[in-house]
């Protein structure tokens, strides 16, 4: 019963967040669809990558790929295909190169994981960046795409089916497996789980919705650059909203996510250093004191309270 | 019956032969005990009937069937399981979780309507755990995370148990019983019990057969009485041919 009751609770939550989104526009202005924007793409990514990294406890470094995949999509096949129809080609882009690369990156663990999928995500920026260059495109431009608004209720769209998904996998059987694997991968294969199997799905599942930012996002900047979509700070940004508000719970990335726009709102514009320095000392504090993120110290603290 | 066929079973890690020609059965029913120094080739064994590592020659065959070349997971849910001597639960969950997930995946085909936790209750409840349920898994004593691995092999539904020095490190008390959990266990489950065990006695005891592996070549094979009787046992065990 309490599991149902916490399941109301977080979907009714979901459904205020996003409601109040969709309405920010026309309450404060245009500055504020522009935050909304930015947090539910936050939220998207993040959760995303706890999908499979926080349940696995495989870190990817390089989760951009996914995104600067499904932008160069978007890209290249604007004003050629429809809309409906270029930006869930560029998750579904991402999710097959997660799947092709899938089965050599997960035979390693643990920081060669997290070098790999970096180094992987550089790899394929330099590729496309010299394909464009050869192809005499160093950046290409989106006339005609979409209006803020319009972008802004998909991107909640898609942070809303990220957060579903998260939850929905948590709770599942494959979700238990993918924990399982974190906890112990020789485990794991023992009590009777396809370990490889499971990965594959995971990591191939956890990149179709970032392929599908990437797009929008390329729509939202009316041009694309090679640089720019495959910039590593958006892979180093989710893993910081992933670290602070924990991963292995779908409030999590949502805790964090809010955490790090609110912070840069409040602080990026006019004093960037200190952001920064800031950012570095919670993800200090976070890892060293509360490594479940503020998901774990909201636990900890409705367990205080019940007992 | 057959239940365990060991053929022709080779193993090298490059120029060290940790198994060499092994050859033997388990039959159904049986607590078979292997028995050998430290390094003899035991968890080696194992890890080649379990499908962690592939033997370098031979093939074990599990009812009938071929079990090298298969994984982990496939040979779990033919219906053998194992415990590891260096223990390993799984991390961030609780006890009661460890042996929830082997059911879950391990034991499914064994239908029941009981729902998961009281059916995971139930198998800590014969291995003394249940108290416990609701620890991180990483707290329990040394003994306790020996009866997890027993319990989370329980769990999968298992016809074959691969046990591996389950009570070492344990106290005369604790070994007592454990002697008598597994005894319980063994008839409650229906199993087949394949035990490796450092203390001579403890593994007597418990076994009907044992066989003997020394430098990863099997020197003996018989009752425990045999087995206790054997020359080339008593040499290498205890040091000399005291007649
Ligand atoms: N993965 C491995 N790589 C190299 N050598 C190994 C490996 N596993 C075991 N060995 C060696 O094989 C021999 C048998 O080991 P093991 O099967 O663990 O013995 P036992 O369980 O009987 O004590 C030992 O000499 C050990 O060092
Ligand atoms: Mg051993």
């Amino acid at each position: 019963m309490t599991v149902l009751r916490s399941d109301l609770a977080f979907f009714a939550g979901l459904a205020i967040l996003a409601g109040f989104g969709l309405s920010v526009g026309s309450l404060f202005g245009t500055y504020w669809v522009i935050v909304a924007l930015n947090f539910a793409m936050w939220i998207a990514l993040t959760q995303s990558w706890a999908l499979f990294s926080g349940l696995t406890g495989y870190i990817s470094l390089g989760n951009v790929v996914f995104y600067g995949l499904g932008a160069y999509t978007v890209a290249v096949s604007f004003k050629v295909l429809p809309l409906w129809v270029a930006v869930p080609m560029g998750g579904l882009v991402a999710a097959v190169f997660a799947l092709m690369i899938a089965v050599p990156a997960l035979r390693v663990r643990g920081p060669y994981f997290v070098i790999l999928t970096f180094g992987i995500s550089e790899l394929v920026k330099y590729s496309i960046l010299n394909l464009e260059t050869y192809l005499g495109k160093s950046s290409r431009l989106l006339f005609g795409a979409p209006s803020a608004e319009a972008v802004l209720y998909t991107m909640i769209a898609l942070a809303v089916a990220s957060s579903v998904l998260m939850r929905l996998v948590k709770s599942s059987t494959f979700g238990r497996g993918l924990v399982a694997i974190q906890g112990d991968e020789t485990s794991a294969e023992t009590v009777g789980i396809p370990v490889t199997r499971f990965k594959v799905m995971g990591f191939t599942l956890s990149a179709f919705i970032p392929g599908m930012v990437g797009g929008l996002m390329a729509l939202r900047s009316t041009y694309f650059e090679v640089l720019q979509v495959f910039n590593p700070f958006i892979s180093f940004t989710i893993v910081t909203m992933a670290i602070i508000g924990g991963s292995n719970d779908a409030r999590g990335p949502i805790l964090g996510a809010a955490f790090l726009v609110f912070l840069s709102e409040l602080l990026w514009s006019s004093a960037p250093r200190l952001y920064m320095i800031l950012l570095g000392a919670f993800l200090i504090a976070f890892v060293l004191l509360a490594p479940s993120g503020l998901v774990g110290l909201l636990r900890k603290y409705g367990e205080g309270h019940s007992k | 019956m057959t239940l365990l066929q060991i053929e022709k079973i080779g193993k090298s890690f490059g120029g060290l032969r940790a198994l060499n020609d092994v050859n033997f059965a388990v039959n159904n029913g049986e607590t078979v005990g292997l028995m050998g120094a430290n390094g003899a080739g035991k968890t080696t064994l194992f890890s080649i009937i379990a499908g962690h590592q592939p033997p370098t020659d031979g093939i074990v065959r599990f009812k009938g069937d071929q079990m090298t070349g298969k994984r982990p997971d496939q040979i779990c849910h033919a219906g053998i399981a194992r415990t590891f001597q260096i223990v390993r639960p799984f991390a961030r969950m609780t006890v009661r979780e460890n042996v929830e997930t082997a059911i879950l995946f391990g034991g499914a085909r064994h239908a029941s309507n009981q729902p998961l936790e009281i059916r995971a209750k139930d198998i800590l409840d014969q291995v003394g755990l249940v108290d416990q349920s609701e620890m991180p898994s990483g707290a329990l004593t040394l003994s306790g995370r020996k009866k997890l691995e027993v319990a989370r092999a329980l769990g999968t539904g298992p016809e074959l148990l691969l046990l591996d020095e389950v009570m070492a490190g344990l106290t005369p008390a604790e070994v007592a019983k454990m002697l008598d959990t597994l005894r319980a266990i063994k008839a409650d489950h229906k199993l087949t019990i394949f035990i490796i065990e450092h203390v001579v006695s403890t593994l007597s005891d418990l076994s009907d057969r044992i066989i003997v592996l020394h430098h990863g070549v099997k020197i003996a094979e018989g009752t425990p009485r045999e087995i206790a009787e054997n020359k080339d046992v008593r040499t290498v065990y205890f040091g000399g041919d005291d007649t």
